[in-house]
């Protein structure tokens, strides 16, 4: 799925590229900065799609893990925290960061760099003039080898 | 982004670093080009620099160079800064031409000597270390 999108966002971004060089290389320099300006939303849009579906995986480990714990241990003294958290993958009542840390050492530059994409993503939801750069490449790549780490 | 200690004055001490790394990377290019026949290399200030960081801390925009490259006084190629922070590297750099466009990112921990590595617009998840053959394969169209 994030090797779709990586195709997509390659089709539109090499058009979009190819047209912000012909527009520098003709001397028109209001149109090259437009082009380079939906590049960059074009980078955020597909960032914000690849990071959902990265969260809902993280949502469907942790939720798995959770009831995994849940109904295969028996002694109270091992259940307890388990049984305070929630099953439902979509429950409000456990955050994002503490789904991650139940699947990545905290410690760890995995648990690190995904702290950091979501603090990205949370920037370029939240809006603003500052520039938000986005290296879908080396995103995907992270996406996809982490996904297959935190796996349940 | 994650260790740094963020102060001002870290934020602008990265600022001169990737200002330092640009033009090292230009001159570089530059040098690749000195004995090919028909070719030459031009840059200007005109990308501003204001990123996320900036603005949190109160740092003023810059402006950045950009580095054209034109075979028989026809632009062929630009260069162009994107980001300084990017989440994974140290800086990211694009490449255009009629053709095809190229993400340049620097691997380098912060500070350290850059490791530009290039992704295309491909399957492979992998970048390639770039170079002056590389750019020069870039160049001619042939990758």
């Amino acid at each position: 799925m994030f090797v779709d999108l990586k195709t997509l966002y390659d089709e539109v971004d090499r058009f979009l590229a190819i047209q912000e060089f012909n527009a520098h290389a003709a001397g028109r320099i209001t149109e090259e900065k437009d082009w380079a300006r939906k590049r960059e939303l074009n980078d955020h849009a597909y960032f914000l799609f690849m990071f959902t579906k990265f969260e809902e995986k993280i949502r469907e480990y942790s939720s798995k893990l959770i009831l995994k714990k849940q109904s295969s241990l028996t002694s109270w003294n091992h259940s307890r925290v388990w049984d305070l958290l929630p099953k439902d993958k979509d429950s409000t009542k456990i955050t994002l960061k503490n789904r991650l840390a139940l699947l990545l050492d905290k410690g760890s530059s995995d648990y690190q760099k995904v702290n950091d994409y979501y603090e990205q993503r949370n920037c370029i939801a939240h809006g603003g003039s500052a520039t938000k750069t986005v290296a879908i490449p080396t995103a995907v790549s992270d996406f996809i080898a982490i996904s297959k780490k935190i796996k349940v | 982004m994650s260790d740094e200690v963020i102060t001002k004055e870290h934020i602008q001490k990265r600022i001169i670093d990737w200002v330092r790394r640009l033009d090292n990377l230009y001159s570089d290019i530059s040098a690749w080009l000195v004995n090919m026949s028909g070719y030459s290399v031009k840059t200007a200030e005109s990308i501003k620099m204001y990123e996320e960081l900036m603005d949190k801390y109160g740092v003023k925009p810059i402006k950045l160079k950009t580095l054209t490259v034109l075979k028989d006084k026809k632009i062929i190629l630009t260069v162009k800064p994107i980001g300084l922070w990017v989440v994974g590297a140290n800086g990211r750099v694009d490449i255009l031409t009629s053709k095809e466009s190229y993400i340049l990112l620097d691997m380098s921990e912060k500070f350290y000597i850059p490791v530009w590595t290039l992704f295309k617009h491909d399957k492979k998840r992998k970048g390639l270390t770039f170079g002056k053959e590389m750019f020069i394969e870039i160049l001619k169209g042939d990758m």
